[in-house]
């Protein structure tokens, strides 16, 4: 059995450029807890989790329009 | 965003992917192709879905049996 028979269809990815706010924006329109963040060749370069979201930014004070996330 | 140190493969099975997620507390786990490109993100939601079907299909066998 495929790993993938288990995933939704169409992950939710978005651009290592991105910012959170289009991140968490993507994981409320997906109705997923994460989105895969790839680079400009669509290779994986890592996870962006609610968890992320409450860890590293929520009670920061940025602003998640202009939080890339090379800094959350 | 967490770095990635541990991807699926399709290769990867699902008791490996398993092992995976509830050792390092991951709760999604991304399957890659041979390049790194996304195929698809497993989460922990669509393990514990399966896992009630499956055990669902297991106590309606059972409840036949018994009746029979």
């Amino acid at each position: 059995m495929s790993l993938l028979e288990w995933c939704d269809e169409g992950p939710a990815t978005v651009s290592v450029l991105a910012t959170v706010e289009e991140a968490v924006n993507k994981m409320l329109d997906k109705d997923v807890g994460a989105v895969a963040v790839i680079d400009e060749q669509g290779v994986v370069a890592g996870m962006f989790t609610e968890r992320d979201v409450l860890a590293k930014f929520a009670l920061s004070g940025r602003d998640a329009a202009a939080t890339p996330f090379g800094s959350s | 965003m967490s770095p990635m140190v541990e991807m699926a493969t399709v290769e990867t099975t699902p008791a490996e992917a398993f092992k995976v997620m509830l050792e390092r507390h991951y709760r999604h786990l991304p399957v890659v192709d041979d390049h790194g490109k996304v195929l698809g993100i497993l989460s922990i939601r669509n393990i514990l879905e399966a896992r009630i079907d499956d055990l669902l299909a297991r106590l309606e066998s059972r409840s036949h049996i018994h009746l029979a």
